[in-house]
């Protein structure tokens, strides 16, 4: 269980958003983030993830703050998708892979049989096992996101927190990614929480909602959230209403 | 190419190159005879010059360039990785612009001051400084900067800000004093006694032993800080530790040898290209073996053989150097990095 007690975020003493109580994410629970620009999602993540951004409040893991984590217990926990690619380009699908196994290897980041046996079968279980030997810049865009989701899932962390997973994508690599995300959540009994800006996909697929709306981070499930009129205040547009049957567009 | 053979290559290039580089020069020493300069009781007595200039002049200077040679390569590696950023290196960021100034001042400043002719170990301790204080000031502008092409940038700002005063304190300087400068910036492997060598020897050891415990965590940051962060790498740490080191190896080089151009920044791009990996456990043996090796031969050219002039060293590992890059990123059309 990852709770955010109390969580005060921001930057300086400015905060964007907090949670109230005890703000819990289970494992084996597919959870979405959803705001506007600039309301937090990232801000937030971030905060759940490095304990970055925090003002006040706790992220507990376990019953355990975060900060009583070593750095090394904590990387065996939650692993993340980042929107940015600061990584070098020139590294192999499997050496990227193998690099996610060093919170369980040695100084010198040997890996072992068991990291291969673990690297073989989530490559093939996410088919990037045909990609292992290509590099990250000869890759396409699809291939890379389904590439980084499965180093996180190398890295064999009980909560992968991550930032626009879906975005860049063809709609249909979209879709079956999530439902592909929701698969591995729900069988290996991890708590995935992830930030998005697709909305439809997030009510039909997650288990969970996590609205972030001028300042204040709330927990809805989708037949709760679509009969609020959160929604409809969240993204107001002459264009578009949010009701108990989803989006509709006025074209 | 495979790792170990590519090593082995290597090293037995290097081992030619450096009996290459102790024979050529203005007078030819013969291969037996530098044998026997080293190895023979009776060299004193049988060939006093030769023994001499093998001994005191040559060798010392071929061992410089190994040493430099492999400590520009971890330099250059070590800032690459730091900042992912293929421009950089101990020379780009103005590390050894903060060196120069350091000597600047102790060279030219001397007199000012009201001492006697800087020594060597003085050149040494201010070229240190200098570099350390240009590199936790880069440091701490890096860690407000999101960007890194910024960085370079003040880089560069900093190199030209410690040429203007260098102009500055040339300016008003003894042009003994001036000269004594200008020959240092220009580079040489030249006048390094065994001691000396022996204090490097010693750092590059050291060094070898830190890289070893780096080796993880720059395998890490190749994915970017965050992503090295949430692989419970400890950064801040890491940072500091790449910071001290970079600036010992290239501060104490480049008082030593002066601001050698070309290689920290050329060596870790050739090595890549040469290896099949970007994992640092083959990339800081390789490059440091190239590192070595390249600049034995350029000492080589330097001392253009058989005649009675030789060249800065500086100018020739640019001039040969530059355009072998040029032409291996042409041919191959990207960089790996």
């Amino acid at each position: 269980m990852l709770v955010a007690e109390d969580l005060h975020i921001g930057y300086g003493s400015c905060e964007v958003a907090r949670t109230v109580g005890d703000f819990a994410f289970a494992k084996a629970n597919l959870t979405a983030i959803i705001g506007g620009n600039g309301m937090g999602k990232s801000t937030f993540l971030r905060a759940l993830a490095y304990g970055n951004h925090k003002i006040s409040g706790n992220v507990i893991l376990d019953n355990k703050l975060r900060q009583n984590y070593s750095d090394v217990e904590w990387s065996r926990k939650v692993a993340v998708v980042l929107t940015q690619r600061e990584f070098s380009h020139h590294l192999t699908v499997k050496e990227l892979l193998e690099l996610s196994r060093i919170p369980y290897s040695n100084f010198m980041a040997k890996i072992s049989e068991a990291d291969n046996e673990i690297i073989q079968k989530i490559s093939t279980d996410f088919q990037i096992s045909t990609l292992l030997d290509r590099r990250l810049h000869s890759l396409s865009d699809g291939q890379l996101q389904r590439v980084l989701i499965a180093r996180a899932l190398v890295q064999d962390t009980d909560f992968i927190l991550m930032d626009e997973p879906t975005s860049h994508l063809d709609l249909n690599f979209k879709i079956d990614l999530l439902h592909q995300l929701k698969e591995v959540c729900l069988s290996n009994k991890k708590g995935i929480i992830f930030c998005t800006h697709e909305l439809e996909m997030a009510l039909h697929l997650a288990n969970e909602l996590v609205t972030i709306h001028k300042g204040s981070i709330d927990k809805h499930t989708r037949q709760e959230l679509l009969s609020s009129n959160l929604l409809n205040k969240m993204f107001p547009s002459s264009k578009l209403n949010f009701d108990e049957n989803g989006v509709s567009y006025k074209w | 190419m495979k790792v170990n053979t590519l090593i082995i290559s290597l090293l037995i290039g290097i081992i030619f190159l450096f009996v290459l580089d102790i024979c050529l020069g203005t007078v030819f020493i013969k291969p037996h005879q530098v044998w026997d300069s080293f190895f023979s009781e009776k060299a004193l007595q049988d060939q006093p010059t030769i023994t001499y200039i093998v001994t005191n002049i040559r060798a010392p200077r071929a061992v410089m360039a190994i040493i430099a040679g492999a400590f520009l390569a971890i330099s250059g590696i070590l800032m690459q990785t730091l900042f992912r950023n293929p421009l950089a290196g101990p020379f780009v960021l103005g590390i050894s612009s903060g060196a120069g100034l350091g000597v600047a001042f102790t060279v030219l400043g001397a007199s000012w001051l009201g001492f006697q002719a800087a020594s060597q170990s003085s050149l040494v301790l201010s070229s240190i400084l200098g570099s350390v204080v240009v590199l936790i000031l880069i440091l701490l502008i890096s860690f407000r900067l999101r960007d890194t092409m910024g960085l370079l940038i003040i880089g560069l700002m900093v190199g030209s800000l410690s040429s203007a005063i260098v102009g500055i304190l040339s300016y008003f300087s003894a042009s003994t004093e001036l000269q004594r400068y200008v020959f240092w910036s220009l580079g040489s492997l030249s006048n390094v006694s065994w001691f000396s060598i022996l204090i490097l020897a010693s750092i590059l050891l050291i060094a070898i032993v830190v890289i070893t415990y780096l080796i993880k965590p720059l395998n890490a940051l190749l994915l970017g800080e965050q992503y090295a962060l949430s692989l419970g790498i400890n950064i801040k740490l890491t940072k500091w530790i790449i910071i001290i080191l970079t600036s010992v190896l290239a501060g104490s080089i480049t008082a030593y040898a002066g601001p050698i151009a070309f290689i920290g920044l050329a060596v870790p791009h050739l090595t890549r290209m040469m290896l099949p990996s970007v994992n640092h456990k083959s990339l800081f043996p390789t490059a440091v073996l190239l590192g070595a090796a390249l600049l034995l031969f350029c000492d080589i050219i330097a001392q253009l053989p058989f005649s009675s002039k030789s060249l800065p060293i500086n100018a020739v590992t640019s001039l040969i150097g530059a355009p072998v890059v040029i032409w291996l990123i042409v041919r191959k059309r990207k960089l790996h990095f």
